[in-house]
């Protein structure tokens, strides 16, 4: 009898031990909300395996295919024992009430350890009261991308300026091609044109505004919505209906629709649903105000360690890879994006998004953050619906700008 | 006469049953009504506010729009899925080719409210979508903006919930119509009624009984709109096609208002409660239950 348990016991250590290397080499998690379309999904698992046979750490990426419904599971994740190691984010105001919280953890040694791979620009981005948190994985820049065999179909050439603009637009038009995308569908994409134009109003009135400083009713914001309307007015635009990801792409490639504004990742978009690359360019939009200079709008994409992380000390070694110059430039490559780290390599970028890189860096543009970013997400989740009332009635601008207002007033008011 | 122990071990039985009803029904709406009374954004501590949640509630312009798009849902229901269920379970019944017809009604019930909206988005898409271009084929100059245009987005939609819809409510009358006995009609025709009399008067009335089970069903089902809308407009433009349930969504898992959304889900489980209830005791006191 003695025999057998002592064989039983040997037999229930082994297996401890066996289970305790299974927990061991199981991958850490890593919750994403782009898994509906465009699917990320496949770049993270590949990225997973890279970052295992890398350092022996994997991750197992868990998509969402919304927003909405990946924001509440992190939310409900974030103080449990749940929480996931990894997840992607948002930058500035989208990370800042998760941080008051305590629930993300600090990286501020790893950004120190990178401090001459990142642009000060960027850490700012990610840092609060002076520590930072998370890291930008990629990085992308807002401009408007072009159907390069229409503007050469019509003998046109990127505009340099906003005459030149509203030209190129005038002729699409006459010719029977919608001159500009724009949309109220999924209701986001609807700050598009309003960063673009205010920014080009007067880039520190565009900081300000983000930022609580100015209101929604200045009329220099007024008559940044007055050159929008003037735009909607003279029929520019696409039906407010027409789907950003499922239909854009293809009237883009059908030469339907010459002109979309969006970020740097939108190539991926237009690419995957098989438009060519050879049809594809990009341009920075004119100032129709010549004296807010050059500018153009940065979209930083962060991934963040949960503080509350199961493998807290795993995840910081996934971050230090994923930040240095290989980790970085092997996803980039992967989405074909620009990678956040300046050491990365950049030799697989597609001509379009590197000549789009060499014109914001080598003609010293002004990079401003993101709205949806830059401003307090209480905000801007109620702002993309009052853009899309103006969208579809540009005589309700007064209306719209005072509910905003009014918007801001609630937050600030509380929030200062 | 049970025994003690006849008694204990039926207890046993419910009990798994029950602490499922607990914890996963009653705890959790206990919890909302809580919450309802406090400001918090599912992270911070939660702040009491009373009753303000519900006070905000009848001055918000969205939640006012988002109680008549309700409205409209749950009028459109009764008027259309459940009146063409209706029809089409009698015009299908004993008709030639009936699974046919049967199956053709009930295959977009086997397709989940998601896909549905998905379906029809493509639908309904303003320059390729399949409506535009056959109008477009057909020569007709129709282009409507069947997602953005207000409060055409809501009908559009309620056009998708119907064809979704509709194989239900046929399904529940047919099964009714195989209930009522032969006699009656067998009675009517031989006493010269046509079949639209023989509808109106003899099967319609012994209907009643699962008449009330399908419009209580539908009712509440409409009231708790979500997937489809979610998917095809998230209740825009700027709100517009809301209906209680996505404000409720959007409040609570877009803005964080957890307090708000869950003040929201209160007025809404009672509303849906409250008319089910009336509904169906007023079927009751007329004795229209049964036949």
């Amino acid at each position: 009898m003695k025999t057998v348990l002592r064989w039983a016991a040997v037999a229930l250590a082994l297996a401890g031990l066996a289970a305790a290397g299974f927990a061991q080499a199981k991958d850490l998690v890593m919750m994403h909300d782009k898994g509906g379309n465009p699917n990320y999904q496949p770049f993270y698992e590949a990225m997973g395996k890279q970052v295992k046979q890398a350092i022996g750490i994997g991750f197992t990426p868990t998509p969402y295919p919304t927003t909405d419904v990946f924001n509440a599971a992190v939310r409900a994740a974030l103080p449990t024992k749940q929480a996931p190691d990894l997840f992607t984010w948002w930058s500035t105001y989208r990370m800042k009430d998760l941080i008051d919280q305590g629930l993300v953890a600090e990286t501020t040694d790893l950004w120190d350890k990178h401090k001459a791979e990142f642009s000060k620009g960027l850490r700012d981005a990610f840092t609060f009261n002076g520590k930072v948190y998370g890291f930008a994985y990629v990085v992308e820049y807002w401009g408007v991308w072009y159907n390069t065999e229409v503007f050469a179909k019509y003998k046109l050439k990127p505009p340099k300026t906003w005459g030149e603009f509203l030209k190129v637009c005038d002729t699409l038009k006459r010719n029977g091609v919608i001159p500009i995308f724009q949309t109220v569908q999924a209701r986001w994409p609807t700050f598009i044109l309003f960063e673009e134009l205010v920014a080009r109003q007067n880039p520190d009135l565009y900081v300000d505004l983000c930022e609580g400083r100015a209101k929604y009713t200045d009329p220099q914001v007024k008559t940044a919505f007055g050159v929008w309307a003037d735009l909607i007015k003279k029929g520019y635009f696409t039906d407010p209906s027409t789907d950003l990801f499922s239909e854009a792409p293809r009237l883009f490639d059908q030469g339907k629709v010459a002109m979309i504004p969006c970020g740097s990742w939108y190539m991926t978009v237009l690419t995957s649903n098989g438009v060519p690359e050879s049809k594809i360019d990009i341009f920075v939009m004119p100032p129709h105000n010549p004296s807010a200079g050059k500018l153009a709008i940065l979209e930083a994409t962060p991934i963040l360690i949960a503080e509350n992380a199961p493998n807290l000390e795993a995840a910081k070694k996934v971050a230090d890879y994923w930040m240095g110059p290989e980790g970085n430039a092997f996803y980039a490559k992967l989405v074909g994006q620009y990678p956040s780290n300046s050491k990365a390599d950049t030799s697989y970028l597609a001509k379009a998004r590197v000549n789009f890189r060499k014109t914001l860096v080598g003609e010293n543009y002004r990079i401003l953050n993101r709205y949806w970013e830059a401003t307090p997400t209480p905000i801007c989740e109620q702002a993309v619906d009052k853009f899309a009332e103006f969208i579809l009635n540009p005589d309700s601008l007064d209306k719209v700008l005072n509910d905003l207002d009014w918007i801001a007033y609630d937050y600030w008011s509380q929030n200062k | 006469m049970k025994t003690t122990r006849e008694r204990v071990v039926s207890y046993l039985f419910i009990l798994p049953a029950l602490v499922l009803v607990v914890v996963l029904l009653l705890v959790p709406m206990l919890q909302n009504i809580y919450y309802s009374f406090f400001n918090w954004n599912g992270i911070a501590k939660p702040v009491f506010i009373g009753l303000s949640n519900y006070a905000k509630l009848l001055v918000d312009r969205d939640f006012l729009i988002s109680i008549r798009n309700t409205v409209i849902w749950v009028g459109f229901t009764l008027i259309f899925p459940v009146f063409g269920g209706l029809l089409v379970a009698v015009f299908v019944d004993g008709v030639r080719f009936e699974r046919f017809f049967k199956s053709i009604f009930f295959i977009p019930l086997t397709i989940s409210f998601v896909a549905t909206g998905i379906i029809w988005t493509y639908m309904f898409g303003k320059e390729l979508g399949v409506l535009n271009n056959l109008f477009e084929l057909l020569g007709l100059k129709l282009k409507p903006s069947w997602l953005t245009g207000v409060p055409l987005n809501t009908f559009s939609m309620l056009i998708a919930w119907t064809w979704q819809q509709l194989g239900t409510n046929m399904v529940m009358f047919l099964m009714g119509l195989g209930t009522i006995p032969v006699e009656p009609i067998e009675a009517s025709i031989i006493d010269g009624a046509s079949r639209f009399e023989t509808f109106v008067h003899v099967k319609f009335p012994m209907l009643r009984p699962i008449t009330t089970v399908v419009i209580t069903m539908a009712m509440v089902n409409s009231f708790k709109a979500f997937d489809i809308i979610y998917v095809m407009t998230r209740g825009g433009p700027y709100h517009s096609s809301e209906t209680l349930a996505v404000t409720m969504f959007r409040e609570t898992f877009t803005m964080f208002k957890m307090g708000y959304g869950s003040a929201i889900s209160i007025v809404l489980s009672i509303i849906v409660i409250a008319v089910s209830a009336l509904y169906i005791q007023r079927m009751a006191k007329k004795d229209l239950l049964y036949y």
